[in-house]
């Protein structure tokens, strides 16, 4: 596969390239340095997605045990990011699934779900604005927001973790973003009043 | 498609300084000549800062390797890690009945199930990060710990797959992968909570 441009502006992951080859031989000290560097980004990236730490603690931890006993798959045609943010992203929308299958199967009302929204977030006004927008969004929408806005990646390579065409991308964006202007107002507002205490 | 709805488009990849060459030109261009898209440039630059200025929830990497850790030796023994496997323990009666139950018209089911959840355009666009145009290799599978022998024959078997090999002590098995609706066979099979990881490997087309 053919490098993109974007591909290029991003440092190169030899590094971690190296690192998984290392633990395809089972070893443990690259496993750790791969789950050190991963740990965060995997943990705000998939409580973003499934809203409840405690859910993505656990998904974050099945996903590190899957690249453990699976880093003989990664097949090395794209970044060893791309990869993980893959098995993370189709990791939580399994978890997610089986929450709503699970639910439907028992007779629990889904919203009782919803409505358990756990302390995982410790909201200030601010960022309950922000949670309030995100909330309406689905799981992948707000998937396409964090990797762009968070972790910086482009739309093409969005795609890939995804699994998806470059233009599903953009068409999730382009709704995601329709949802959460109907709660810029209150950002723009925030934004002004600390832009002026700063000064 | 016109400069104005093309930068409306790409905005967001603007801002995260990820598009290049003639694509951030044709943005910047545009963001000159337009109040409209500058406005809406304004407004998610502002989005894009509250949403990367967020604070993280504190975090304890080292516990959560720690707990790991005992995990990373028992691939093929009964005690397993949270997630996965605690979930399926608890879910008697959905996934392991679709499991249990043969054939395609519970997988069926199960995919109607799914559907809400799903875009129509992720599935029938799929496209794997590894595979986008994997033509006749094999594919990986690593099975959950849980999964009995009965269980992995009957998934290998529903899905009409046939092993290369024999499936690991720590549950990793290499299938044949080829003929029609691969794709949304690894949709599907992905969705299985008996397999932990479906990836295509081998003759990968450039
Ligand atoms: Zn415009």
């Amino acid at each position: 596969m053919e490098l993109t441009d974007r591909d290029r502006r991003r440092p190169p992951d030899e590094h971690e390239r190296r690192l998984l080859d290392r633990v395809v031989e089972r070893d443990r000290l690259a496993f750790e340095q791969l789950f050190y560097a991963y740990h965060p980004r995997l943990q705000r990236f998939v409580t973003r997605m499934v809203k409840h730490a405690w859910l993505a603690d656990e998904i974050v931890n099945d996903v590190m045990l899957a690249i453990w006993k699976g880093a003989k798959s990664f097949a090395g045609n794209s970044r060893v990011s791309t990869w993980i943010f893959g098995i993370a992203y189709r990791v939580s929308l399994k978890r997610l699934r089986r929450r709503r299958l699970r639910a439907i199967f028992v007779h629990n009302d889904i919203a009782i779900e919803q409505a358990s929204h756990d302390g995982g977030y410790d909201l200030d006004e601010q960022r309950e604005w922000l949670q309030r927008g995100f909330d309406q969004l689905s799981a992948r929408q707000r998937a396409v927001v964090e990797l762009s806005y968070y972790s910086g990646y482009g739309y093409a390579e969005i795609g890939k973790i995804l699994g998806c065409p470059e233009n599903t991308v953009k068409t999730r964006m382009f709704h995601a973003r329709r949802i959460l202007k109907r709660v810029l107002p209150t950002l723009e507002h925030e934004t002004i009043q600390r832009g002026r205490q700063t000064k | 498609m016109s400069h104005h709805q093309w930068t409306q488009e790409h905005l967001a990849w603007y801002i995260n300084d990820t598009l290049v060459g003639e694509e951030h030109a044709r943005v910047h261009q545009h963001l000159n000549e337009c109040v409209l898209c500058r406005q809406e440039y304004a407004q998610l630059k502002c989005l894009s800062q509250h949403v990367s200025l967020e604070a993280a929830r504190p975090l304890n990497s080292a516990a959560a390797f720690a707990e790991l850790q005992p995990h990373l030796d028992q691939s093929s023994s009964a005690g397993t890690v949270s997630g996965f496997f605690s979930t399926f323990r608890q879910t008697p009666v959905t996934m392991r009945y679709v499991m249990a139950a043969q054939g395609a018209a519970l997988i069926l089911l199960a995919s109607v199930l799914f559907l809400p959840d799903f875009d129509s355009n992720a599935v029938s666009g799929y496209t794997t990060l590894s595979s986008a145009s994997s033509n006749h290799g094999d594919l990986r599978l690593v099975f959950d710990t849980q999964a009995t022998q009965e269980q992995r024959e009957l998934l290998l078997q529903s899905y009409g797959l046939e092993l290369v090999g024999t499936v690991s002590s720590r549950g990793i098995a290499t299938v044949k992968w080829s003929g029609k609706k691969r794709q949304e066979k690894l949709e599907s099979l992905r969705a299985q909570s008996a397999i932990v990881l479906a990836e295509p490997v081998g003759d990968v087309a450039e």
